[in-house]
């Protein structure tokens, strides 16, 4: 399992968009609506399921699919789907809280980058370029290594891993603002920089990366499950989809359900996510 | 339960002398229809005429980093040992102690000076002759404080010095009358290594390249990923025991560490490897019911899988709270989720197959109401918003610091849940094995969890003896750090005597008191699963360790 990366800068495509933007897409209906369902499953798991994720029933360990437990149990006799719908609140919270992290985080360097003068600029984007060279899941770890393993630590080497990418992305962004006509106006106006900066550089540097962190919303949440499936992220008995998988694999010669179940859950959420993202990117291409 | 197996064993030994009389005389042996239960000296797979020729590839499950026997207590070298190396000692069927390089030996009556009378013509691979200075050697590196030995050293603790009357009989001074002696110089931990090796090497580089007199020389080894070992020419001193001599059959074994269960079983299934040292418990049955597979499972000698409580500091070391916590588990869940039908519910704090294990030592069972009642007495009657119980405004939390490995198991979970119910929290801690390690031996850790095998009896003074609790001069196995003078007394006794009858009061008043003590609770009995391919033929059960003994295996072509 490894992150799928971001790719560092939108590629340009500005045709041939019109006409797409108002059609009817079933793949994103689709994951609009897995993305509804496992909102309802973070905000309110027990409507989804009447099980507990932590229950252990000794006699009642690898039990198939039945009306009982819609997705069999686990080796201690825990409900799967129960597991999994609890499952949906961690992986949320990953994907949106890193994401948020790393957009703040990486906005502010793409922004410094990109106004301040040419060695400020240099010395920051070298570094950048050091750290996107390193695969994000690698970034992550060392940031693990360096702050200890837990749900908390896992966020934020998720966070700082994706880092980069935003930073760098806000930096080109800027560059294109900051030598467009309107802020070239702005400037002759007499407005302060300060200013210009909040009012015009600022709104049209983010429009992309709206588009950019919610694609990232689904990696992150891949990286999550990557860490805790190493065991470097949150804990067992925790219901998490990357713990779910882990054990799964020790038994998957006597339930192969155990796999399956916490591995599609995984895909379906990145996919989900992706297909969101970029028919958002369809429909603000052309408007920036 | 034991004389069921004491027939067993004389059959064994039967068969092994059957085996001897017929050499390469034809007659195959089928494996046996009952897979699951072996006995100490079983050929498994006999028969037939042995091919020479071929690797055989094993998978083993986590690299013990260092291949230096003396030097670690990894359960690899109960496999590993009878590749490389040879001891002095070789156990019989029956787990007394036979024969091997030491072909003979005397024991004066108070039992403090051993005589032993070498085998000659043995060398180890390197060249260095196998003699009297060579077994020294042997002792003081297990010894030495550099060396760090967690096993080998503490086992040996009582050797006091040695006098070399000639090259091939040498004469052992303990400090004080020892019984085990005999039987732990059978084990793999205390396989004999090259004198030259030992003098010419820093304990780093031993680790890498151990050399051994055994019938394999290892070739190479890869950290975390392998090590291959090659056939000893000119090899002609296995154990009278195994009734065979010669080199080995195998060109050579070649090892791989495996982590994931899934992945071990699979390979094996698959057969990319012929053999695997740790079948996982889930996968038994269908190893079970593979007719291109041989499956063993034995019990071994010693301290079944046991959880221990920290009896040196808060909450544990009130005896009440150790109690209820034993009250709050059902072990009988615990086996029943972790052992897949394969491993039996432990009565004692040994093994069944112990020498003086005492079937009518009771264990106390689940009861929830004498959990709660105990706690309650104990003053630990509020509770926090969780619902854990609380005394003095302090939650009553134990931590639980465990390995963090590819496979963790699923005991810690449940035995979490379990206490919960009487509102104890454990808090589980997954940390690397070196940190863990340093928390073991440093007494920061409330639970502690693992089996202790070993040959002997002793096992009970190696685990609860007060010299056994690990300080800053010797790494001991005390891990529950119960301290008790009473029992001190008796294991001291039982290391003195070789009276049978005074061993079978002493171990049983042992077992008994750890009974109220409570410094654990046994969970299953500690047993080894392991299996090959049908293609492999004359695999042994070890005596000591009832893991496979390669030395006379052979591949069909």
């Amino acid at each position: 399992m490894t992150a799928i990366t971001v790719p560092a800068v939108l590629p340009e495509r500005r045709d041939h968009t019109a006409g797409r933007r108002r059609a009817f897409r079933p793949g994103v209906a689709l994951g609009l609506a897995f993305l509804g369902l496992l909102a309802v499953a973070a905000v309110a798991p027990g409507l989804l399921t009447s099980h507990d994720p932590l229950e252990i029933s000794t006699a009642g360990a690898f039990v198939p699919p039945s009306a009982e437990h819609l997705l069999g149990t686990d080796q201690s006799g825990r409900d799967t789907l129960a597991r999994m719908v609890y499952g949906a609140r961690s992986s949320l919270v990953m994907g949106l809280g890193a994401t948020a992290i790393a957009v703040a985080l990486g906005s502010a360097i793409g922004l410094l980058a990109g106004l301040a003068n040419r060695y400020v600029e240099g010395a920051v984007m070298r570094l950048i370029d050091v750290a996107l060279s390193i695969p994000d899941l690698l970034l992550a770890l060392v940031v693990i290594t360096l702050l200890g393993t837990g749900t908390v630590n896992a966020l934020f080497a998720v966070a700082f891993a994706s880092v980069p990418y935003y930073a760098r992305m806000i930096r080109a962004q800027t560059h294109v603002v900051r030598d467009a006509t309107y802020v070239e106006a702005a400037t002759a106006l007499g407005l302060r920089r300060r200013t210009v900066i909040r009012r015009h550089i600022l709104p049209n540097a983010f429009k992309p990366l709206v588009v950019l962190a919610t694609i990232g919303v689904g990696n992150a949440i891949g990286a999550g499950a990557s860490l805790s499936f190493l065991g470097l992220g949150t804990k067992p008995p925790a219901p998490e989809w990357g713990n779910m998988l882990s054990l799964g694999i020790q038994y998957i010669s006597n339930d192969p359900f155990m796999v399956i179940v916490p591995g599609l859950a995984i895909t379906l959420t990145v996919l989900a996510v992706t297909v969101v993202g970029r028919d958002l990117r369809r429909r603000t291409e052309g408007r920036s | 339960m034991r004389f069921i197996l004491s027939t067993r064993l004389l059959a064994a030994t039967v068969a092994i002398g059957a085996l001897a009389a017929c050499g390469s005389g034809g007659g195959t042996t089928p494996a046996s229809a009952d897979a699951s239960s072996r006995t100490a000296g079983e050929v498994l797979n006999g028969g037939g005429a042995p091919a020479d020729g071929g690797i055989l590839n094993l998978s083993m499950s986590a690299d013990p980093l260092c291949l230096d026997p003396h030097a670690i207590s990894s359960d690899v070298e109960q496999i590993f040992g009878r590749i490389l190396t040879d001891n002095l000692i070789y156990l019989d069927a029956a787990g007394n102690p036979g024969p091997w390089l030491a072909e003979k030996w005397e024991i004066n009556t108070d039992g403090t000076v051993y005589t032993f009378h070498l085998r000659k013509g043995v060398t180890f691979s390197d060249g260095a002759v196998f003699d009297a200075a060579a077994v020294v050697a042997n002792f003081e590196h297990m010894l030495d404080p550099d060396t760090r030995s967690p096993l080998a050293g503490p086992y040996i603790a009582p050797y006091d010095s040695s006098r070399i009357i000639d090259p091939y009989t040498l004469e052992v001074k303990l400090k004080q009358p020892y019984t085990p002696f005999l039987d732990v110089l059978a084990q793999g931990w205390l396989g004999l290594l090259s004198p030259k090796a030992i003098k010419e090497s820093t304990p780093a580089q031993l680790c890498e390249k151990p050399v051994g007199s055994g019938p394999f020389v290892l070739t190479g080894y890869t950290k975390t990923q392998g090590a291959t070992f090659a056939k000893r020419q000119g090899y002609d001193w296995a154990p009278p025991q195994l009734g065979l001599t010669g080199a080995a059959h195998l060109d050579g074994i070649n090892v791989s560490w495996v982590g994931q269960d899934a992945v071990r079983f699979n390979s094996l299934v698959s057969n990319q490897y012929q053999a695997t040292g740790y079948v996982p418990a889930q996968n038994a049955a269908a190893v079970k019911s593979d007719p291109k597979l041989v499956y063993s499972n034995v019990n071994r000698i010693g301290l079944p899988y046991t959880i221990e409580f920290n009896t040196s500091r808060a909450p544990f070391d009130d005896l009440a709270i150790r109690q209820a916590f034993v009250a709050a588990v059902n072990r009988e869940a615990l086996v029943k989720t972790v052992g897949f039908g394969e491993r039996q519910l432990a009565t004692s704090f040994v093994d069944r197959v112990t020498k003086y294990y005492d079937p009518e030592v009771k264990l106390r069972g689940h009861d929830l109401k004498l959990a709660d009642e105990l706690l309650d007495k104990a003053g630990w009657t509020g509770r926090d918003a969780e619902g854990y119980r609380t005394k003095d405004g302090k939650t009553l939390l134990v931590q639980w610091p465990v390995a963090q490995t590819a496979t963790i198991s699923p005991i810690f979970d449940l035995v979490q849940a379990q206490v919960k119910a009487v509102g104890i929290k454990v808090n589980i801690e997954l940390l690397p094995s070196a940190q863990l390690t340093t928390r073991r031996y440093g007494g920061d850790y409330d639970l502690s969890a693992g089996v202790w095998h070993t040959n002997t009896p002793d096992v009970l003074y190696v685990k609860y003896a007060t010299f056994s609790i690990p300080n800053d001069k010797r790494l001991g196995q005390n891990t529950s750090r119960i301290s008790d003078a009473q029992l001190d007394g008796w294991l001291e006794e039982a290391r003195r005597t070789g009276d049978k009858t005074k061993l079978t009061e002493l171990y049983s008043k042992a077992q008994q008191r750890l009974t109220e003590l409570v410094p654990g609770f046994p969970v299953y009995d500690n047993s080894v699963l392991w299996a090959f391919s049908a293609k492999l033929h004359n695999v042994v059960v070890d005596t000591s360790h009832g893991t496979p003994y390669f030395a006379y295996a052979w591949l069909e072509k």
